[in-house]
């Protein structure tokens, strides 16, 4: 292993701040140890945002899809990050019927007249958008099929789809 | 992970906040990659990030990270790369 040869000493535990130089490991058997450093970086990366609405329990995150067991059907992604745009386009070229929740644009900090362009594609390729609607809240319907209900202007709709997927942005 | 506790600030959404030396508000204790806040969410940028910042720890160079002008690219079916300013920026 590279870091052995270079003399690196490799800890897969969990750690914790005790003050600015020491660190308390804990290792999956729940025994801890503490560690000193002079420098300490934190390189821990982010994950998936979590939705704040009634029944996130029953979405999915970009992590999540690649481990499906079965295909996912009906998606709605929601959000226009180039995450749930990417999503969107890759389920559709499988054959899933896509839908893609958008609040305002599409993908923020990308130059818009080409973030267009893009939405004008996937839009070609048969992925349908819901534009200016947010999701209020996700029921279980029958088999397991996911209620979504959401905001558009002032309209309240519903629809159903048998996968949800956030990608609303990420945090550490 | 006991960050605020010892003192280092994060934002609300757990990103902790660092300056252009990839610097935390505890001297000694830095972040670098997605973790930041504010930074690009980009692999290539966070592993330059860190070679730059162990050169400055370890006295072999001065240079701080840059992110402007970092390439990215969307991976849509029709795909966009993109470097500099968008038109709305510029």
């Amino acid at each position: 292993m590279l870091f052995r040869n270079e003399k690196i000493e490799y800890f897969n535990k969990k750690g914790k701040l005790l003050d600015p130089h020491r660190i308390e490991l804990t290792d999956k058997d729940g025994k801890k140890e503490v560690v000193t450093a002079k420098n300490i970086l934190i390189a821990t990366g982010g994950r998936p945002a979590d939705p704040e609405i009634p029944g996130k329990e029953h979405s999915i995150t970009s992590d999540d899809i690649f481990w499906l067991k079965k295909k996912p059907g009906k998606t709605l992604c929601v959000g226009a990050s180039y995450i749930s745009l990417e999503c969107a386009g890759f389920l559709r070229a499988l054959g899933m019927d896509v839908t893609v929740m958008v609040r305002s644009i599409l993908l923020r900090g990308f130059d818009q007249q080409i973030a267009n362009k893009i939405g004008e594609h996937l839009d070609a390729q048969g992925v349908k958008f819901i534009k200016k609607a947010v999701p209020i809240s996700i029921t279980l319907g029958q088999n397991g099929q996911k209620i979504v209900k959401y905001k558009q202007g002032e309209q309240e709709l519903e629809e159903v789809f048998d996968t949800v997927l956030f990608a609303i942005g990420r945090s550490a | 992970m006991g960050l605020e506790e010892v003192g280092v600030k994060t934002e609300k959404n757990g990103k902790v906040i660092a300056g252009d030396d990839d610097k935390t508000a505890v001297p000694n204790i830095y972040a670098i990659g997605d973790v930041c806040a504010g930074r690009l969410e980009l692999t290539p940028t966070a592993i330059l990030a860190g070679r730059l910042l162990a050169a400055r720890l370890f006295g072999k160079g001065k240079r701080l990270m840059s992110y402007k002008y970092v390439p990215t690219t969307v991976f849509t079916p029709v795909e966009y790369g993109s470097c500099g300013w968008s038109q709305e920026d510029a």
